[in-house]
């Protein structure tokens, strides 16, 4: 049984750091992954987290525009599955040129194929119109999830970043609380499991047993809250 | 085991995604687009369907409070998986009766939580349709003897495969012996044990009402096996609500006009007939409105003002 999440954010977000890490953390020794667009074809391919963060994320090997889904079997229950889904990113341009329209197209199927949407925001950036260009996305996402009964949750990403304290200014969408993770330190990612972890389609039990079991300490909520 | 993602289809070709390709919009009115989509009528209305179940079921999770509610659907729904797999063995499963009474102030939530039902149990294939017939005493009640029996009957008839809602039941027990009231109750009990299966009844009302119209109506309690009280909401989730339905309508609340949100709603809590949610939203609605007429002097405002809800726009009656 599968639980899908699909992973959205603007260029930049460190939405592919995130699956990767993210999926690690869930304890995969292994992602099989599977890439689909235009320029990329369909590929599929078995690798060690290390490996996918050698190809994907470092620098001069980041391909915009494709989009990738991690499946991460999770080890206390063989045969069932969290699929991430790295879409491509979200880009403010009108109107889009060529190539990003169907990168456009696969990331709209994403989203709606996936049991749960996940908005990441990259909190290290101050460019008032990426604020507000996330702001939107994140207004009509929200009300795209409500109206389908899917669960949708904003993160704000790079939290390591942050040299001061977290401000609202950092998110130019009043009324949202977002929860602060890092790919990186990976502070966060222990509640970001329970949210996505609960969400309907996952198994109560296979989700309760994850929990208590845990996948290493979370510097998060070991009051490193006040860093951010 | 090495199983492979699912990989993504191509488009099929809806016309969003025929106007993207076509470059006719950008990443942002494609995205309102989606979100303006509503859901897919034939494909949600499946009775039986699980992502149906799992969507409504997050729905009445998203809503604050209601715990005893939120118990009572997971043991339905705890019932439906079992008896399907005690199906499998062979061994018998008994459909449940899930005639209902929901007691409660107003707005606590009791009619929003009856047409969720509706979703649920047409997505765990308890119901057909489950759709909600919503009516009250004018909608059952005649004016001349056997007018009564025809109204009722005509009303089950329409919730057949969904759910009558009967709002302010109590209604129906006033006027004494002679009122025609007592003969729709006569209708609906009857139809509520020929047809157990085939239809939902749920009669609401206001605790202290419901509670001596039971009293009167001594046999009636009986046939209702759930019965659910809904508190009112504790001025933290009354704020709560707030937030969540500004932010649904795309607005925010500043600071101040929380606080005062905050301390006006703490003065009228315990108040009788308190009517929490539908107050908080009449409260919304106002200053919405107080807020555009405020801007609309004011010449261009900016985006984070349209946005913003200040005090000032907060209309609240002096106590």
């Amino acid at each position: 049984m599968n639980l899908s999440v699909a992973v959205v954010g603007a260029s930049g977000a460190g939405k592919t750091l995130f699956c990767i890490n993210f999926a690690e953390y869930l304890g995969a020794h292994s992602l099989s992954y599977t890439e689909a667009g235009k320029a990329a074809g369909r590929r599929r391919a078995l690798l060690s987290p290390a490996a996918a963060r050698r190809l994907m994320v470092e620098h001069g090997r980041r391909s915009n525009g494709v989009v990738r889904t991690f499946a991460v079997h999770l080890p206390t229950q063989p045969y069932r599955r969290l699929v991430l889904i790295d879409t491509a990113a979200l880009k403010e341009k009108s109107p889009l040129p060529r190539p990003e329209r169907s990168r456009l197209v696969l990331t709209l199927q994403a989203i709606e194929s996936a049991d749960l949407v996940l908005l990441l925001i990259d909190l290290s950036c101050s460019d008032p119109a990426i604020l507000e260009f996330n702001d939107r996305v994140g207004r009509y996402l929200e009300d795209y999830c409500r109206q389908q009964g899917k669960p949708f949750l904003i993160a704000g990403s790079k939290a390591d970043l942050l040299s001061g304290p977290y401000k609202e200014s950092h998110f130019a969408a009043p009324g949202f609380s977002l929860l602060l993770i890092s790919s990186v330190t990976r502070a966060g990612f222990a509640r970001l499991k329970k949210m996505i972890l609960a969400a309907p389609f996952s198994q109560k039990a296979l989700s309760n047993d994850m929990v208590e079991k845990g996948h290493g300490e979370d510097p998060y909520e070991q009051g490193q809250k006040d860093t951010f | 085991m090495f199983l492979l993602a699912k990989p993504h289809c191509p488009p099929a070709g809806p016309p969003l995604y025929r106007q993207i390709e076509r470059g006719e919009m950008g990443t942002l009115e494609a995205l309102q687009k989606l979100s303006e989509a509503r859901p897919d009528a034939e494909e949600k209305g499946k009775p039986g369907n699980s992502s149906v179940t799992a969507a409504a079921l997050w729905e009445l999770n998203q809503l604050v409070g209601l715990a005893e509610v939120k118990n009572i659907v997971e043991e339905i729904k705890a019932y439906i998986e079992i008896g399907q797999q005690r199906a499998a063995h062979h061994l018998k499963c008994e459909q449940l009766v899930l005639h209902m009474i929901f007691s409660g102030n107003p707005g606590t939530g009791k009619t929003t939580v009856a047409r969720l039902l509706g979703k649920l149990f047409r997505g765990m294939g308890v119901l057909t349709q489950g759709h909600l017939v919503e009516v009250e005493r004018a909608d059952l009640v005649g004016e001349y003897i056997g007018h009564t029996a025809l109204k009722t009957r005509e009303q089950v008839q329409k919730a057949m495969g969904g759910l009558l809602f009967v709002d302010e039941a109590y209604s129906l027990g006033r006027g004494g012996g002679k009122d025609f009231g007592k003969e729709a109750i006569d209708v609906l009990v009857k139809a509520m044990e020929d047809y157990r299966h085939d239809f939902i009844l749920i009669l609401a009302g206001y605790r202290r009402e419901m509670a001596s119209f039971l009293k009167l109506n001594p046999g009636l309690s009986s046939r209702f096996p759930i019965q659910i009280d809904y508190p009112d909401y504790s001025v933290t989730e009354l704020l709560e609500i707030a937030e969540m339905m500004a932010r649904q309508r795309h607005y925010c609340f500043s600071g101040a006009a929380k606080e005062k949100l905050q301390l006006y709603l703490a003065g009228r809590q315990g108040e009788l007939n308190f009517s929490n949610a539908r107050l908080v939203r009449n409260l919304l609605e106002k200053a919405v409105r107080r807020q555009a007429l405020r801007l609309s002097r004011q010449g261009r405002p900016g985006r984070e003002e349209l946005l913003t809800i200040e005090d000032v726009d907060l209309v609240v009656e002096e106590r």
